[in-house]
């Protein structure tokens, strides 16, 4: 009954966004962006890509593993192209912050910069040239007062295949940077 | 582009601060934390050592963070008053906290 209680009240909360008209749109509180930790990159290959989600400040996004049920989740899929393997999205762990709409327990959240990664294989029979990897991201954004409804946006990075190793290169370190 | 004696103060502040911040991490997190405002590192024993330095680079008006074979260059944002690196939009202590933590294989908010 507790939970149905929650559940609703934030229900209450999604819908006025009369309460956040003065705010921007779910689309400009996140901006996600791909890179890849190597282009060109090469048959036989394993390398990253790195989805940075940019947060506009004073507000959140729910993290992966989300307090309680009714949250939204941030949720990264990927539409896997021929020649490429993949096997799941790294996301980092959330920060526990409280909330007016939710005093007794804190919301596991993601807030300013986010990167999640996705390890990737080039396999030895992916397609030469230039190749989509295609994602989408599912978000709830959320100020201190109250939560849009959730958002889908496509992101996506082109990866150049190229048959030898020696012409693979790695890309953007500050994303990337080796221990 | 910021006056050079308004970048130098900006990034004082900011070199005091993060000292602070760092140097009570370090007796958590078992580092070493030497320099004032002109350069500041980081030095790590364990688990392998390594030595992180931010220094500022005042002709250009950049924070430079050198770790982990990187250089992560930090620019002023007006709007974000604050070091902003523009790829990834964190401030400098963002960008400690991802290096610090990537390094130690733990957790770490600067």
């Amino acid at each position: 009954m507790k939970y149905f209680l929650t559940a609703l009240f934030v229900a209450l909360l999604v819908s006025p966004l009369a309460a956040i008209s003065q705010t921007p749109s779910a689309n400009d509180i996140v901006a996600p962006t791909a890179f890849a930790s190597n282009e060109p990159v090469a048959r036989g290959m394993a390398i990253q890509v790195a989805v940075v989600l940019k947060i506009r400040p004073g507000f959140h996004i729910n993290a992966r593993e989300v307090t309680y049920e009714y949250l939204i989740p941030t949720d990264l899929r990927i539409n896997v192209p021929a020649g490429f393997k993949f096997e799941s999205v790294i996301y980092p762990k959330g920060t526990i912050k409280t909330f007016p709409f939710s005093k007794d327990k804190g919301l596991n959240v993601y807030t300013d910069t986010v990167i999640l990664r996705l390890p990737l294989t080039v396999l030895k029979d992916a397609p030469l040239g230039p190749q989509h990897i295609a994602m989408k991201l599912r978000y709830q954004a959320c100020n201190d007062e109250a939560c849009f409804p959730p958002k889908t946006r496509d992101v996506e990075v082109t990866l150049t295949v190229v048959a030898a190793a020696a012409e693979a290169k790695s890309a953007n370190p500050e994303l990337f940077p080796k221990k | 582009m910021l006056a050079e004696h308004d970048f130098q103060k900006k990034a004082d502040a900011l070199f005091e601060d993060l000292k602070k911040r760092l140097l009570n991490l370090g007796d958590e997190h078992d580092f070493d934390v030497e320099g004032e405002s002109g350069k500041l590192e980081v030095i790590f024993e364990e688990p392998e050592p390594a030595r992180f330095v931010i220094s500022p680079n005042t002709p250009i008006r950049e924070i430079w963070v050198s770790a982990l074979s990187t250089s992560f260059k930090l620019a002023w944002s007006e709007p974000r008053n604050a070091f902003i690196l523009e790829k990834t939009g964190e401030d400098l202590y963002g960008v400690m906290s991802r290096v610090i933590s990537q390094h130690l294989g733990t957790q770490v908010t600067v």
